[in-house]
């Protein structure tokens, strides 16, 4: 369970203070495949990376599984974010110098070290992503869509509880997007990871079982969708 | 509510448990990806690589090269202008730049019985200033009575001598003279020259005396401005009964072979061995080691010394500049990489080793490629040597070095130049990777 109690940040350049957030509250369940949506500057980056510990809030609070993270310190945000979280990127932020292989286990290797598990538990995650027999290539023989899953690979290798991604799909093609969000979709049901996107695509909200809009900061919008409605929505779209 | 320090979520990541650890990664991982990350830009790799190559190679070869002129002026010194020491009155030890006649060992012979006796080679000399007058030509020279017997025994002046040349005979005033001197007045072998100076007394005398024998030594300073006639000739000339110092060749070591360039501890030690010995017989006399003889070309060397090592910091600042450049963009162009590092939960200072790692491979390739370049110049300069006699022709630049120079081996520099490539790479890495990690983590990640 993740709970946002009146969050607001504001960030200050020189004189200047931008409030991205302003008294956000938000409550996820466990499992859950949500969407944050809104405009550019609607504040949907921030929230994520509050809830992904990368940030802290300048008021409220930010309580994940009962721990709250809105007041911990640089350190323990890390351990936090090791051993509970999952991040894909936009702009996929592989090591061009690795293999997909490598890109997944050294995510893994922070944790354990056990290098059996390690091997087993790599390859069987980049097989989940279809991307077993492609586990000795770099990330520039891959395609876009192939980078994207090594990345998804490597934020589920570990089982995190939570996984964000921010703008997962912006930088494929749509036929590749949707086959990204399928992935996820599944991914999320087989391990009731919760899932959590900020987007502005409409695919993406289509997917989701429930639709966050922010507006200025604001939450303008959220709609529970039933699994029904996002079949139909992802079968439409597809 | 439970705080981050004590438990983190109820349910336990899939991952996580009992192998937990502590987020450095694995330093084989580490040490990999620092190795992977010197591909990305390879000729940028290799550009920095030669760089460092280049400078602890010239810093090798520069550095066996001033060690080994250092050494060979030093024996020159020694073996042409000092011997190892002298034995001289205690007056003309008051003044040692300023020899006097007037402080004469009278009682020589006994005193260098009594060096022989100890195993010392000794020879007596007489030193001596003038004026050379050639033609219409004349210049002001230093003049040395030598013991045409022994002075070999301590001096090299005989395997100088230019072919044709004679070499000085007791009782016969005969002349040698440095071939700088000869070339700058137009002498030639059987010309007679005069040399006016003053006696022990102080009276005005004239030497006649016929040019034997010219020589070119590997120590410049003897080859122009000073001249060697018999010992007995120029005592007679200059109403003299003693020398005014006695040279010391090689001393005994006691360990079979005596040390002909004694230096440091063991020199000081002999030279007050030899004091307290000859204290109690001759009263009069006191030897002195050469580095006191010498203490104008000590300090020029201290001086040279200092410019030198400024020289071979400097070699090393390229090289580090170089490095320092190379990081400065890698650590710049991976800000993004260390956020989604971070963001997985990397510890910084995994993130920071992968930096000085990735820099200390460079300066461990760079300075084993310089070390291997750089040995070979020198087992070269060692063995070979240099012929600089085009360079300075017959100018004296302080030195006792002339013509053609040897290299020397520094073990220590080539340990150090090695130890110091790598330690100094994996150093400068170090700032650009604190600045880095000083950024927030979503600062690294949206950075461009």
């Amino acid at each position: 369970m993740i709970s946002v109690d009146n969050v607001t940040k504001v960030y200050r350049s020189g004189s200047t203070e931008v409030a991205a957030l302003r008294g956000v509250s938000l409550q996820v369940e466990d499992g859950s495949f949500l969407a944050i949506a809104g405009p550019s500057g609607s504040g949907k980056t921030t929230l994520l990376n509050l809830i992904g510990c990368l940030d802290t809030a300048s008021s409220g609070e930010v309580i994940i599984g009962g721990v709250r993270v809105s007041d911990s310190n640089r350190k323990q945000l890390a351990l936090f974010r090791r051993h509970h979280l999952g991040f894909i990127f936009q702009s996929f932020n592989l090591i061009p110098v690795l293999t997909a292989y490598e890109n997944v286990s050294f995510a893994l290797s922070l944790l354990i070290r056990d290098r059996t598990r390690v091997r087993d538990r790599t390859m069987a995650i980049l097989a989940d992503v279809g991307l077993a027999d492609m586990a000795d290539r770099r990330p520039g023989e891959l395609s876009g869509g192939q980078q994207q899953r090594v990345a998804i690979a490597r934020a589920l290798v570990k089982g995190p509880d939570i996984v964000l991604a921010d703008e997962p799909t912006a930088n494929v093609d749509s036929e590749t997007g949707e086959g990204l969000l399928e992935l996820m979709r599944e991914l999320n049901r087989r391990h009731s990871t919760t899932f959590l996107f900020s987007t502005h695509d409409g695919m993406v909200m289509d997917y989701a079982d429930r639709l966050v809009t922010l507006q200025d900061g604001r939450i303008t919008g959220d709609e529970t969708r039933p699994a029904e409605s996002q079949s139909a929505a992802a079968a439409g779209s597809g | 509510m439970a705080s981050l320090s004590s438990r983190a979520l109820t349910s336990a990541p899939a991952a996580s448990g009992a192998a937990s650890r502590g987020g450095g990664g694995n330093g084989k991982f580490l040490l990999r990806l620092a190795w992977r990350n010197l591909s990305r830009h390879r000729r940028r790799t290799v550009i920095t690589t030669v760089a460092l190559a280049v400078s602890v190679a010239v810093l090798i070869f520069m550095d066996s090269m001033l060690g080994g002129i250092d050494q060979e002026s030093q024996r020159n010194l020694v073996w042409y202008e000092t011997g190892s020491g002298r034995v001289v009155t205690h007056a003309q030890l008051e003044d040692l730049d300023q020899v006097a006649l007037k402080h004469e060992l009278v009682d020589y012979l006994p005193l260098s019985e009594a060096l022989s006796a100890r195993g010392i080679a000794n020879t007596p000399r007489v030193g001596f200033v003038g004026e050379l007058f050639f033609g219409e030509g004349s210049l002001p020279i230093r003049l040395i009575g030598i013991d045409p017997d022994t002075d070999e025994d301590v001096y090299r002046l005989r395997d100088s001598l230019l072919p044709d040349s004679s070499y000085l005979e007791a009782g016969i005033p005969g002349l040698i003279l440095g071939s700088w001197t000869t070339d700058d007045l137009g002498l030639s072998l059987g010309d007679f020259v005069e040399v006016r100076t003053r006696t022990r007394h102080g009276a005005m005398q004239v030497l006649e005396l016929e040019l034997v024998g010219i020589l070119l030594s590997p120590n410049p300073t003897i080859n122009r401005g000073v001249g060697y006639l018999p010992l007995d000739v120029a005592q007679y000339d200059l109403e003299m009964e003693g020398v005014t110092e006695i040279s010391l060749g090689a001393l005994p070591s006691g360990l079979g072979r005596p040390i002909a360039v004694p230096t440091g501890a063991f020199l000081n030690r002999e030279i007050e061995r030899l004091n307290a010995e000859l204290g109690a017989r001759f009263p009069n006399a006191a030897a002195v080691g050469w580095p006191q003889l010498a203490r104008d070309y000590l300090a020029l060397m201290e001086t040279k010394s200092s410019s030198n090592a400024m020289l071979l910091f400097l070699i090393l600042l390229i090289a580090a500049v170089g490095i320092s450049n190379t990081m400065l963009i890698a650590v710049y162009e991976r800000i993004r990489e260390f956020g989604m590092m971070r963001a997985l939960g990397m510890d910084d200072a995994a993130i920071r080793a992968t930096m000085v790692f990735e820099a200390g491979i460079i300066g461990l390739l760079g300075s084993m490629a310089g070390l291997v370049v750089g040995a070979a110049a020198t087992f070269w300069l060692v063995n070979w040597g240099i012929d600089v006699s085009g360079l300075y022709g017959d100018v004296s630049i302080g030195y006792r070095v002339t013509g053609e120079f040897r290299g020397a081996w520094n073990p220590g520099t080539l340990a150090t130049s090695v130890v110091f490539g790598v330690l100094a790479s994996m150093a400068i890495a170090l700032l650009p990777a604190r600045r880095a990690l000083r950024l927030d983590v979503v600062q690294c990640l949206r950075h461009e």
